[in-house]
């Protein structure tokens, strides 16, 4: 069961790690895309402001060139020199735009159409205008201004085009700048996150082996925040495994106590055993020796010793499996002729059914199976600690429930999956005939000396029988669970691993 | 007639309630309170069964086990604490034949004295009665025929590789020696040697041998088959002569001799 507790934390932790990761991530990003649509903007401008500036200059120039050279009355072939003289120039277009419809033209092919109504009015007061417009797919400044005092205008066109690619090769790099550094930035990002969660690691992994009982972990100590948790951790571990040591210590005395009255006790009781029951065989040899009511009262000693001797061997046997000073000699048991066999040695052929589902097998309700007649189910357990266990649970049921008792055993069900993996499991079933066990009394049954009914004399057993078969079935590597079945009747499954065939 | 017992028991009450029971049941009874006077009462006057408690002070159980071992095959009976294994394994390796838990009910300790007294006497007949290893059932030791019904019969002697078993003279020779056996030990070996070629289960063994299946445990045979073969094989790490049956128990071959 200690499965899914570790991976939630895992998951958890993963998560957090996943969350810095991605924090850093996306500062780095919003870093990067800053940085880069800074210098982007900042550079197109600075370079847009330049080539204005260039443009205005040389448009300037040649409004200035055009008024000086342009004689008083200018006829066709002076125009022409005019724009041919710009050609020269050859890193923009001419358009001279006399009035008449048909524009002097130089450079590469510009139309008067392309002068926006804007352009031509600002110009048309005199002034030198400009704007960006698309001629033939390419961005190209246009600068118009006036010449010999407005009746004439000169536009000049400037290509941005190559500039432009410049400023596209510019954005280019700063976006590939920027993927490297947010790649950067998540492995970074990451690797941080490791290192930053190392110590909350650590506590985590701390925290679950501590919950599964492991009071020994420790932190190492730091002198940053975390060092203060393991600080507190270590202390509080400290407290808690003191604590637990003082409890255990207590508990090993007090179990220790009882294990040495009990030790004390058996040697007084096997003589008083030996005498009564020698007592009792000579009664029984020659009645005459003593009066009936003395014979009656030998009877009632030696009823009495029997119930010291259960729960002086009770408890000796408990105190040994407190001390797990109990030793187990682990074989395959066949159950069948084990149960059979157990059940008519014990008396009970009268008032307990035997239910054995073995294997592919149909279900028989024999006492009598020969031994070794057939495999069938075999568990793997102690023989002895197994019969004490069948013992215990079949004279429960006859005590507090009612006969007939019906034992069975089975493959455990659901482990088909987990076959490989796991051993197969078998249950063992006692259930009695009774009224079966009140629901608030079911989670105590296993307690040790626990009374159903308290008013009820203790009588019947040592208080001890169920709490042993439990002891014992876990030594074994199984468990008792006790529970009721539909129409009544106590029902408790022992549960214990199948041999390896 | 009367058969001697020595009880050594550390306990005055249940020593003298011992006494009482076995000297009622017609057994004389010698008693020792501790393994040194134990010791001491056996070589003065060797009795019939040794009952020894696990617990003395002093010298313990198993070490008097021992001693009595080096000097003696007489059939002893360990007193030990309840369902402990290491004491009860311990007990059957350092020589006893078998054990008795504490406490005990009289008629049981009775019971378990009588069987390893009569275990001795039943070999002369069994040979011949045929016992066969059935079902274990739940026959205490104490119902069982006592040898004086049995009809009286001349058991054949046995072999058993280079072993001649003659249940008549109780003994074991290898050649021209003879080796030494216990009557539980002398009793196994003769009924797997009996029993040759046939597996016989532990239960089926105690049946036969100790005379009660469910009373005593599987160990009484394991360890006895370990005593008799450090015994009998050359190799007891790897036995020629009582094999071990996976799962099941014991069997000896039958040896074809030239």
């Amino acid at each position: 069961m200690a499965g899914p507790a570790p991976r939630h934390q895992s998951a958890a932790r993963r998560s957090l790690a996943r969350r810095v990761a991605f924090i850093f991530v996306a500062a780095v990003v919003i870093t990067a895309l800053a940085l880069a649509l800074s210098a982007y903007f900042i550079s197109k401008a600075a370079q847009d402001q330049e080539a204005l500036d260039k443009a205005l200059t040389q448009s300037r120039f040649n409004l200035f060139l055009a008024d000086s050279m342009l004689p008083e009355a200018p006829d066709e072939t002076d125009y022409e020199r005019l724009v041919d003289a710009f050609q020269i120039r050859g890193e923009f277009a001419t358009l001279i735009d006399v009035g008449d419809g048909s524009p002097y033209v130089s450079g590469f092919n510009v139309t008067r159409e392309l002068i926006t109504a804007e352009l031509a009015s600002k110009v048309a007061e005199g002034r030198i205008g400009y704007q960006t417009i698309q001629v033939s797919g390419r961005q190209t400044l246009v600068v118009g201004g006036p010449v010999r005092s407005g009746e004439v205008t000169a536009y000049f066109f400037y290509p941005q085009d190559a500039r432009l690619a410049g400023l596209a090769t510019l954005r280019n790099i700063l976006l590939i700048a920027g993927a490297i550094l947010t790649v950067l930035g998540a492995i970074a990002g990451y690797l941080l996150a490791k290192r930053l969660l190392r110590p909350v690691r650590q506590a985590s992994k701390a925290a679950v082996q501590m919950s599964q009982g492991d009071l020994d972990i420790r932190l190492p100590a730091g002198s940053d925040e975390f060092g203060v948790l393991a600080a507190s951790f270590n202390r509080m571990a400290e407290n808690l495994q003191a604590k637990m040591l003082d409890l255990e210590a207590g508990q090993a005395r007090e179990r220790r106590f009882v294990a040495d009255v009990t030790h004390e006790l058996r040697t007084p009781v096997s003589a008083l055993v030996g005498e009564a029951s020698l007592l009792r065989s000579k009664l029984e040899s020659d009645p005459s020796v003593c009066a009936p009511e003395v014979a009656r009262l030998v009877g009632m000693v030696n009823t009495d010793i029997g119930r010291l001797r259960q729960l002086v061997d009770d408890l000796l046997e408990i105190s040994r499996l407190d001390a797990q000073a109990a030793d187990t000699v682990l074989e395959p048991v066949q159950l069948r002729p084990f149960l059979a066999q157990l059940v008519q040695v014990r008396g009970w052929s009268d008032s307990v059914q035997l239910a054995v589902h073995d294997p592919e097998q149909p279900v028989q309700d024999d006492t009598t199976a020969p031994l070794a007649a057939r495999a069938g189910l075999i568990v793997r357990a102690d023989r002895r600690r197994l019969e004490r266990i069948i013992v215990n649970l079949v004279e429960n049921a006859l005590k507090h429930g009612a006969a007939p008792v019906a034992i069975d055993a089975r493959e455990a069900p659901g482990h088909d999956t987990q076959r490989d993996a796991q051993r197969g499991l078998i249950h063992i079933g006692v259930t009695d005939s009774g009224s079966g066990i009140a629901v608030e009394h079911l989670p105590h049954v296993f307690d040790r000396f626990y009374k159903a009914d308290p008013s009820r004399s203790s009588s019947r057993g040592s208080g001890l029988g169920l709490a042993i078969a439990r002891e014992n079935a876990r030594l074994l590597g199984g468990d008792i669970v006790a529970m009721n079945v539909p129409g009544g009747g106590a029902r408790f499954v022992l549960t214990l691993p199948a041999a390896d065939s | 007639m009367d058969r001697s017992l020595l009880v050594v028991e550390d306990d005055p009450s249940l020593r003298e309630v011992i006494r009482l029971g076995l000297e009622e049941a017609g057994y004389r009874v010698v008693l020792a309170e501790d393994g040194p006077s134990a010791l001491i009462a056996f070589a003065s006057s060797p009795p019939d069964l040794v009952l020894l408690d696990v617990m003395l002070p002093g010298l313990d159980g198993f070490s008097v086990c021992r001693e009595l071992r080096k000097i003696s095959l007489v059939p002893i009976v360990m007193l030990t604490a309840r369902a402990s294994t290491e004491d009860v394994v311990e007990g059957l390796e350092s020589g006893a034949d078998d054990y008795v838990t504490k406490p005990f009910e009289f008629p049981e300790l009775l019971a378990r004295v009588r069987s390893a007294l009569r275990r001795a006497s039943l070999i002369a007949s069994a040979g011949a009665a045929g016992t066969s290893p059935g079902v274990p059932g739940a026959t205490a030791a104490a119902a069982a025929p006592s040898s004086a019904e049995a009809p009286p019969a001349t058991p054949s002697v046995l072999t058993l590789g280079p072993l001649t078993i003659d249940p008549a003279a109780y003994s074991v020779r290898r050649g021209d020696d003879e080796i030494p056996l216990t009557v539980t030990e002398f009793r196994l070996l003769y009924e797997l040697a009996r029993h040759a070629g046939q597996a016989l289960t532990r239960d089926q063994l105690l049946e036969l041998v100790w005379g009660y299946s469910y009373l005593g445990d599987s160990r009484l045979v394991d360890v006895h088959v370990q005593r008799l073969r450090a015994k009998i094989e050359q190799d007891p790490g790897h036995p020629t002569l009582v094999l071990t049956v996976r799962g099941v128990g014991y069997r000896t071959d039958r040896h074809e001799r030239s």
